[in-house]
């Protein structure tokens, strides 16, 4: 008997812990995905330049090409 | 017991009522999709990367694989009981780190590169001192009751964990003691990755489900659903204001935290293999994907499409990651190989 209540306290603890975290999550100020969004692609736009995976790399800058070696003939 | 039913079922009737909150709340603020906000920007054509290297050295299936800061050096683990620390510009291996337990699943780089950690199956995190003349034990982590599926350091002094038991823990390196414990996922904790302004932290579980955390309140601040299995990879966007997750039902999301939902999905009907990895290139633009159909696929992150394939493993791609200064992907896989792109 005393079991079964513990169990069920248990639960109660668990539906109480569970109602707290939905409050937090559902708190939060959600903005405008076309606002998000744009902001993301602008991010990608900005930073072009600066990828390397996109810009393409130089065979003497490449760090892991193999470098062959100069023969002087 | 009749009040207690009672309690019960105004707890739940409270749950049903805030959920539907926040689906009115994401619903309210879903006003167009990432391909929409993309349409102006110029597609990226064909991906080509070429294999630069291939490192050989493991004997058994590569488990993970993490960049050192430099850009120059990486860890891999695998399940022939060693930690390999590569000079991926030469392809030398500079230190071998032998395991007590082979059962490794998780490797991680500290960004002063003095310190690397590993876990897997012994439920241990255990970091170790590569600078010293041969590799020293530092510390062993052992609190988790699952097996450590990852394992992230913030600096020399802490490491963040997540496991299969459901929770990830932030360590404190000198005394060897739990910091702070994580607890809200219901499935094992199969990955982490941390914010880059270090304050928050994401962690992708069995439970398909994707969780934003305080990292020093402890606290769940949001969870992203959506997939329909195990979330075995998660990734920042650069900017910190995104996330990506890769996962068993064979395909990548991409979840914007200012809006709390999904935005993008990355999936093709040809593509039934389920993820195990995932990093973005400097950019955000390219996310490389680990399947196990042996491949990594490059998906335009804007756009939603596949842009090219790094194919050439034997097997399944178990790890993914590209290197602070951008410069390559490194793939390592159950083929016992890593392999170098760019």
């Amino acid at each position: 008997m005393s079991g079964k209540m513990c169990s069920s306290s248990n639960s109660i603890i668990q539906a109480q812990k569970l109602v707290d975290q939905l409050q937090i999550e559902a708190a939060m100020e959600r903005f405008k995905i076309s606002l998000t969004a744009a902001d993301l692609v602008q991010y990608c736009q900005e930073h072009r330049c600066s990828d390397p995976l996109l810009t393409g790399i130089s065979a003497s800058s490449n760090p892991f090409k193999d470098k062959k070696t100069c023969v002087l003939l | 017991m009749a009040a207690e039913k009672a309690e019960m079922d105004a707890l739940k009737k409270e749950c049903d009522g805030l959920r539907a909150q926040i689906e009115a709340a994401r619903k309210a603020v879903n006003d167009t999709t990432m391909t929409a906000a993309a349409n102006g920007v110029a597609p990226l054509g064909r991906v080509q990367l070429k294999l630069r290297k291939s490192l050989k050295g493991h004997l058994a299936k590569i488990y993970a694989m993490h960049w050192s800061e430099d850009s120059r050096q990486m860890v891999s683990a695998s399940q022939d009981g060693k930690l390999l620390v590569w000079d991926t510009f030469t392809g030398n291996k500079l230190v071998a780190v032998p395991l007590k337990s082979a059962w490794v699943m998780s490797v991680a780089f500290a960004p002063s590169a003095n310190l690397v950690a590993s876990g897997g199956l012994d439920n241990i995190c255990t970091v170790y001192n590569i600078k010293a003349a041969s590799p020293k034990t530092l510390r062993e982590l052992d609190a988790h009751t699952g097996y450590l599926s990852c394992c992230r350091f913030l600096s020399d002094s802490e490491i963040l964990t997540a496991s299969g038991d459901t929770t990830c823990v932030l360590w404190d390196l000198e005394t060897g003691k739990q910091k702070m414990v994580y607890t809200n996922h219901i499935g094992d904790c199969m990955s982490l990755a941390l914010s880059p302004d270090m304050n928050m932290f994401i962690s992708g579980a069995c439970d398909s489900l994707a969780k934003l955390w305080d990292l020093r309140e402890g606290t769940c601040k949001q969870t992203f659903s959506g997939h329909t299995s195990d979330i075995n990879a998660i990734s920042f966007f650069p900017s910190g204001n995104a996330i990506v997750t890769g996962s068993d039902d064979c395909s990548c999301k991409m979840y914007d935290l200012r809006s709390d939902q999904e935005v993008t999905d990355y999936t093709d009907a040809t593509l039934n293999a389920g993820v195990t990895s995932l990093a973005l290139s400097n950019s955000g633009r390219l996310i490389f994907a680990g399947y196990d159909d042996f491949n990594c696929h490059i998906w335009d992150s804007l756009k939603g499409e596949k842009v090219g394939v790094l194919s050439g493993h034997d097997n399944r791609v178990s790890c993914t990651g590209v290197p602070a200064d951008g410069m390559g992907v490194c793939t390592g896989s159950w083929d016992s190989f890593l392999k170098l792109w760019n």
